[in-house]
């Protein structure tokens, strides 16, 4: 019992008991938080935000190179992820770039698109994009 | 479903040509079982994507958008390279060996690990399910350069992009990679930012795991398996889409085949290694600093009379084509990078100098490194110490040496940032610990002795 054999072997067990227990608690655990936190529908969604941004931008004026948007009635995530979702789709179609204008508060909206010559307005729910030299 | 299993043709068809190429590299011999060749395959996983985004950057470059006529191309490509490879690896020598005994101690592991990693998994897919963006810099930037990619308009139009704040001085391996998915997934469908970020998150566990397993025996293997494991970030960031992950398994990737380069004489893993490293700095800024780091320790190992110098050339070979699509993306896109844009040397070396800023950056990093993977730090640590040290003549002290060299360099970019310092030691360093933690874990475990009971020994050289 008191051979150097068996020492390392004790300690050697006592590792991958350690480093078992480890693992099976975090991964317990994260799959617990994971499970507590599900929902059915994802909590973000660029795709589709990103296909009302399109037929939005599919409307809009010729020359037309920037555009703002915000909406109040998305959370941060879902907000943000629209937000930089459809600069891609902006810049394809304008070619030269899209103002990509919004912050969760809309104060930062607001001032983005000051500095950009930009008036941005949002009501829940709805978009509102004000293009320079447009009613 | 049909994108989904297009993208996943996207993520398996480049490791089918890596993996045998790999296979005749790292798994001639026989003597471990299925882990050579499993090593092998988790090796293809990173290697394979990164040598894929190399050619997507090219169409990019040449053509444009990589749509469904890059999908062909390149999928003719690699079945062309498939063959070369199997043809190659046919004639790669095969030597018989024995293999270790598994213990009740090694399957009793070996089920809690797996009972582990199932739930990892399953915690990883119900997140890509939940939140299928990825997080804020998977909106920000990876996900938003991959867009602009998938929907540039002619040649070069995805490299001049006037979206300021998507850091565009960041390199592209990861935007081109899912990218690659969409075009062949035939639409820009969300599962495979997910389905990228996993294949990245797998190997960043399973490189560390099978090279600890190839050197040091199953059971080094599986410790290093379960210590990752335990390391709550490497699934909640895995699943983030953001571009740590990624690297931190390609800089496993460059450790592993490095370690197997020296300790069974394979210079050609080598020539992977190199483009392991190429492909971290074309990954994220921070590695350029891990692939010139690991330059400069091998360098060293050179000028000591401990590497031979064509082992330096075999691994710039391997680096120089990404390394040549780092430095053409850069040249090409003028982006220039925020710690070097319209700063002057004086404003630099003040911050530099600022003891506060040090003081800030030390704490922060002692705290971070007490909290990291809820103190998996302290786990590791005590692993280590029970299954103590190998002998002198089998205990690389280089991997060691080039992790250290590496925080000394973020420790340096944190000194003269421009950016306010504690917001950006709060948002950022935990991530940049965990680009080096798989690496570390497996630079531990090469200095461990052989665990293996009842193994053959290794093979000659």
């Amino acid at each position: 019992v008191s051979s150097p054999a068996f020492a390392t072997g004790t300690r050697r067990a006592a590792a991958a008991a350690l480093v078992a227990a480890s693992a099976l608690a975090a991964s317990a655990a994260g799959l617990v938080r994971e499970l507590r936190a599900w929902s059915p529908r994802p909590q973000s969604d660029v795709a589709a935000l990103d296909a009302q941004v399109s037929a939005l931008v599919a409307a809009l004026p010729a020359g037309a190179r920037e555009v703002g948007w915000w909406s109040p009635a998305h959370d941060e995530a879902r907000f943000q992820g629209a937000q930089y979702g459809l600069a891609p789709r902006l810049l394809r179609r304008d070619g030269v770039g899209a103002a990509v204008l919004a912050d969760a508060d809309g104060a930062a909206a607001e001032a983005y698109g000051g500095q950009r010559g930009l008036r941005i307005a949002a009501s829940a729910g709805r978009f509102h994009l004000l293009i320079p030299g447009t009613p | 479903v049909r994108a989904l299993l297009g993208a996943a043709l996207a993520v398996a068809l480049p490791a089918a040509p890596s993996f045998l190429l790999l296979r005749a590299t790292v798994a001639p011999l026989r003597a471990e079982g299925r882990v050579p060749l499993a090593l092998a395959a988790a090796l293809a996983l990173p290697l394979g994507l990164g040598a894929t985004s190399l050619l997507a950057f090219g169409w990019v470059v040449l053509v444009g958008a990589p749509g469904s006529g890059y999908a062909v191309a390149e999928a003719a490509l690699l079945a062309a390279a498939a063959w070369a490879a199997a043809a190659a690896g046919a004639r790669a020598p095969a030597a018989p060996g024995g293999r270790a005994p598994w213990t009740r101690g090694d399957r009793a592991l070996a089920a809690a690990i797996g009972v582990a990693a199932c739930a990892a998994a399953a915690a990883f897919v119900l997140t890509s399910r939940r939140v299928p963006d990825g997080d804020w810099d998977a909106w920000a930037m990876w996900n938003l350069r991959a867009r602009l990619i998938a929907r540039a308009d002619g040649p070069g139009a995805a490299l001049a992009i006037p979206v300021a704040h998507a850091h565009l001085d960041y390199p592209l391996l990861l935007p081109l990679t899912v990218a690659r998915l969409w075009a062949f997934a035939g639409a820009q469908a969300k599962a495979a930012p997910a389905l990228a970020a996993l294949a990245f998150t797998a190997a960043a566990v399973a490189i560390p795991s099978l090279a600890a397993a190839l050197a040091r025996g199953r059971r080094a293997g599986l410790l290093v398996a379960g210590v990752l494991l335990a390391t709550h970030e490497v699934v909640s960031q895995g699943r983030a889409q953001y571009a740590d992950v990624p690297l931190a398994a390609l800089v496993a990737a460059a450790v592993a085949l490095v370690a197997i380069a020296e300790e069974r004489r394979a210079p050609a893993a080598l020539v992977a290694a190199g483009l392991a490293a190429g492909c971290a700095a074309w990954t994220k800024n921070e590695g350029l600093l891990l692939a010139a780091a690991l330059a400069a320790v091998l360098a060293a190992r050179a000028a000591a009379g401990r590497l031979p110098a064509r082992a330096l050339a075999a691994l710039a070979a391997g680096a120089a084509p990404a390394l040549l699509a780092v430095a053409a993306f850069k040249v090409r896109s003028g982006a220039e990078s925020y710690l070097t844009a319209g700063r002057t040397a004086g404003e630099v070396l003040a911050l530099a100098l600022d003891p506060s800023r040090a003081a800030l950056i030390l704490s922060s990093l002692a705290g971070e490194l007490a909290r990291f993977g809820h103190g998996v730090l302290a786990l590791g640590a005590a692993v280590a110490l029970l299954v103590g040290r190998g002998d002198a003549a089998r205990r690389p002290a280089w991997p060691l040496a080039l992790l250290g060299v590496a925080l000394a360099g973020y420790v340096a970019v944190y000194l003269v940032t421009p950016h306010d310092l504690a917001w950006q030691l709060r948002t950022s360093l935990a991530r940049l610990l965990l680009q080096l933690w798989p690496a570390l874990a497996l630079a531990v475990a090469l200095r461990a002795p052989d665990l293996s009971e009842g193994r053959a020994p290794p093979p000659a050289a």
